[in-house]
């Protein structure tokens, strides 16, 4: 142990008191008066590793510790000749002590796209490792155990440098994401949109480089960010795929404020398209045809759009009741009951064990989505493949109302391959006065939590597809697809 | 029989009550109830005043339709109550003739012969009472008994990393499980049965004695059916068609179960074998609607006052979607239970 911290001393202080402790949570309580150090020690740490490191960090032996030690020291052997190296090429003043500590920065003022990429890994993983949504101690499911589950252990902004050159805006919209501030589809796509907005008036281009590929490089390491606090939804993805296309296509040599203006009028140009217009016609095709007086419409958890759509038919005049189905942990149904009893809609509210109860009063059921998948199955909140089986037992029909930028080209079969497991520790307070009966469920070696936040309905469980094309089959998804690929 | 024991007996009945009509727990466990009820009507049996069969069936039917009164949704009460009067015919005809008189009345036999009931009820038999009580305890045994004649059964149904299902706090289902547990390997994933959390409490014990349990929240049920090997629920009544009175969410799991061909076994003890049909989908007289403060808190008043809040706490699930039934005389299909039911009641008793 001796050696390596005479080698690099300036580093090894911190390290000293924080062997014992957690890789990832230790920096965090360092000051950032030397903000070099806990960089270094992160980078120094964790490179090489990768994620299964913080999880083996408090639990390693001395055989770990040990080669932590040595990775450490070449580390350190490189970083000395970085130094030497960026010296040489300048640095970006962008922050203060920008040193070889700051590799962030320097990563992109470096020459030669190797080393722009090598750098870009280093910065996406060292995100990863401030983010606060890795939790060491998250217990998972076995059978989930190749998703990543999201535990709010630790406030975000705690972990990020002074330094860290991640845009305010984006870090807020993390902030909201993770802590279900902003929750839904639609929401998530709009925050981000108006965020990158932000972020692209806010952008300068450095000089000898071009906007179009400039400006995609500066946004890849955002979006990580934004991933590790909540994995982007469909929508999200689809949204960024087209920005970026956007992006390349801005002819070269155009000024600066012109393209960033014309970004602008084009990122406003697709809400206005494909969300809020999309919203309207599915608006109307939902008041002509769909609802009707006297119906009575079962509605699950939280849908802007489906809320949207009973909004407007009541304002239509249709008479109809509404049941709003809920379940834990997130409990969305409490924000549809509130907007709908304050539109003036007659109301029921139940939770989701007592479906089969209530189905038999029900003329039709009407969900929202995440995303339509390639092979017609509907990815929604979880629950909505129960209420569509029960339901169908009932003969009633069940309609999904999406707007086409949420289809996807994924096709996916069950809600195991890809998902998105939140926080367990979500359904431990059960409002009771006795108090809970999970609390330290995590000292039970033997019980297990799962909370699960999407799952996919068959498509022969739900009759129709309501979208601004028109009322389509749940088999009709990659026709869509196929053919707003080929008008782009 | 001394005016004592009559006002004892009395006593007895006002206890009972009190004990039905106690909105603590919103479902009384059936065994309890069960038990209660067959030591009460012992309690008639020894200690009120009869002369012959008659006055003591009589007796027994009005203080049982007194107690269903008072709580319809317990059909445990009307179960035992018809038992212990079939008790009473087969031990009078048991006393009268000398032998088991195995020949019911619907029998091709009696049918031909024109006779109608054999056994006069008003006359005193002598040996009646003792051979009541006994026969009353013998059931008070088998009731006690149900659970451990249940778990017995499980290495039966479960084999080796088997992934089990099931839902609410059934305690058949918990001796079952941890039964299997003692020689199995196995993992169970309970739902939480929100809002009573039941299945919380499932999850808990059955972790503190060492299962792999994994508890999700009621709208994954069919998320996971996928991976599921076989559902065991324990049910609050078996109806006579062979459907379940059961914990509210049952019929969405089974109807996931049914989708994904998933086996569901139901372990339910003879006592709850109800003769009983759903008269009406409409459920009124079916299900019981408890307060729906583990819904919607109280604290937004502003919202529960416009809106209807809907706690139902019973569940009906069709024949067609259970295989199995597990109950202490063994493994029988759903198609089974009315056979079951004429030897447990007599066909008069059917309405009490």
């Amino acid at each position: 142990m001796s050696d390596p911290s005479k080698k690099d001393q300036p580093s090894k202080d911190p390290h000293q008191g924080s062997q014992g402790s957690k890789d990832v949570t230790s920096s965090p309580q360092k000051p950032t008066s030397q903000s070099k150090q806990p960089h270094s020690k992160q980078v120094g740490g964790a490179s090489g590793k990768g994620p299964p490191s913080q999880s083996t960090g408090t639990s390693s032996g001395i055989s770990a510790k040990l080669s932590k030690e040595e990775k450490k020291k070449q580390k350190a052997e490189r970083r000395s000749q970085k130094k030497v190296e960026t010296g040489k090429t300048g640095q970006s003043g962008a922050t203060p002590g920008g040193d070889s500590g700051q590799r962030k920065e320097g990563g992109r003022e470096k020459g030669g796209v190797s080393e722009q990429m090598k750098s870009q890994a280093k910065v996406i993983r060292q995100i990863r490792e401030k983010s606060l949504s890795q939790s060491e101690d998250g217990k998972k499911v076995q059978l989930f155990s190749h998703l990543h589950q999201y535990e709010r252990t630790q406030s975000l902004t705690k972990s990020l440098g002074v330094t860290s050159d991640l845009p305010p805006v984006i870090v807020r919209l993390a902030i909201m994401y993770s802590s279900g501030v902003i929750c839904g589809s639609n929401s998530r796509c709009l925050a981000m949109l108006g965020a990158f907005k932000k972020v692209i008036l806010d952008y300068s281009t450095p000089p000898q480089k071009e906007l179009s590929r400039d400006l995609q490089v500066t946004i890849k390491p955002y979006i990580n960010f934004l991933t590790t606090s909540r994995p982007l939804s469909v929508s999200m993805g689809n949204a960024i795929k087209w920005l970026k296309l956007t992006i390349t296509n801005v002819p070269l040599g155009t000024p600066e404020n012109e393209a960033k203006e014309k970004l602008c009028t084009d990122i406003d140009e697709y809400i206005h398209e494909k969300i809020i217009l999309a919203d309207e016609a599915i608006s109307a095709a939902v008041r002509r045809g769909i609802i009707k007086n006297g119906d009575v419409i079962l509605i699950y958890a939280h849908s802007s759009i489906v809320t949207k759509c009973l909004i407007d038919a009541h304002e239509e005049g249709i008479q109809f009741k509404v049941i709003i189905v809920d379940s834990r942990p997130k409990m969305e149904g409490h924000h549809s009951l509130k907007k709908l009893v304050n539109a003036g809609i007659p109301c029921s509210y139940i939770f989701i064990n007592a479906v089969s109860y209530i189905m038999k009063e029900v003329s039709k059921v009407i969900v929202g989505a995440h995303a339509v998948l390639a092979n017609g199955y509907v990815m929604s909140r979880v629950g909505t493949s129960l209420i569509a089986l029960v339901a169908n037992s009932y003969n009633v029909p069940v309609l999904v109302c999406c707007e086409t930028y949420k289809f996807s080209e994924k096709v996916q079969t069950d809600a195991f391959v890809t998902n998105e497991l939140g926080d367990p520790n979500d359904l431990v307070p059960i409002n009771r006065r006795h108090g809970n009966i999970l609390s330290g469920w995590k000292d039970l070696t033997s019980l297990g939590v799962l909370n699960l936040t999407y799952d996919v309905t068959s498509s022969d469980l739900v009759a129709m597809v309501i979208t601004e094309v028109g009322n389509i089959p749940c088999t009709s998804v990659p026709v869509v697809l196929r053919l707003t690929q080929m008008n782009n | 029989h001394t005016p004592k024991m009559a006002e004892e007996v009395e006593q007895r009945v006002e206890e009972f009550i009190t004990y039905l009509a106690q909105k603590k727990n919103c479902v009384h466990s059936s065994y309890d109830v069960a038990r209660r009820t067959v030591l009460f009507l012992r309690d008639i049996v020894s200690k009120t005043k009869w002369s012959n069969p008659r006055e003591l069936m009589e007796r027994v039917r009005r203080d049982g339709k007194r107690l269903i009164s008072i709580q319809p949704g317990e059909s445990t009460i009307g179960n035992m109550v018809r038992r212990v009067l079939k008790i009473i015919r087969e031990e009078l005809a048991r006393c009268l003739r000398g032998s088991e008189d195995f020949e019911t009345k619907d029998s091709l036999h009696t049918m031909l012969k024109g006779g109608g009931d054999g056994d006069d009820y008003s006359k005193p038999v002598p040996n009646l009472k003792g051979a009541v009580i006994e026969a009353i305890l013998e059931l008070l045994g088998e009731i006690e008994e149900s659970a451990n004649n249940i778990a017995a059964q499980a290495l039966d149904h479960i084999h080796a990393n088997e992934v089990i299902m099931t839902v609410g706090y059934s305690k058949t289902v918990e001796a079952f499980l941890k039964g299997a547990a003692r020689k199995r390997k196995f993992e169970v994933i309970v739902a939480e049965s929100a809002p009573s959390y039941q299945g919380q409490q499932l999850a808990r014990s059955l972790a503190q004695s060492g299962i792999d349990t994994t508890l999700i929240t009621d709208s994954a049920v069919y998320a996971i059916m996928s991976r599921v090997n076989k559902v065991i629920i324990g049910t609050h009544t078996v109806m006579a068609d062979g459907g379940l009175k059961a914990l509210n969410g049952a019929h969405g799991l089974a109807l996931a179960a049914h989708h994904h061909s998933v086996p569901v076994l139901v372990c339910a003890a003879m006592f709850k074998l109800s003769p009983q049909y759903l008269c009406a989908y409409d459920q009124d007289t079916f299900n019981k609607i408890v307060a729906p403060h583990d819904i919607m808190s109280f604290a937004e008043g502003d919202l529960i006052s416009k809106v209807h809040v809907q706690n139902p706490v019973f569940d009906y699930v069709p024949p067609d979607l259970i295989k199995l039934f597990i109950s202490n005389i063994g493994g029988n299909a759903p198609s089974y239970v009315y056979r079951l039911i004429s030897e447990l009641y007599d066909a008069d008793d059917r309405d009490l």
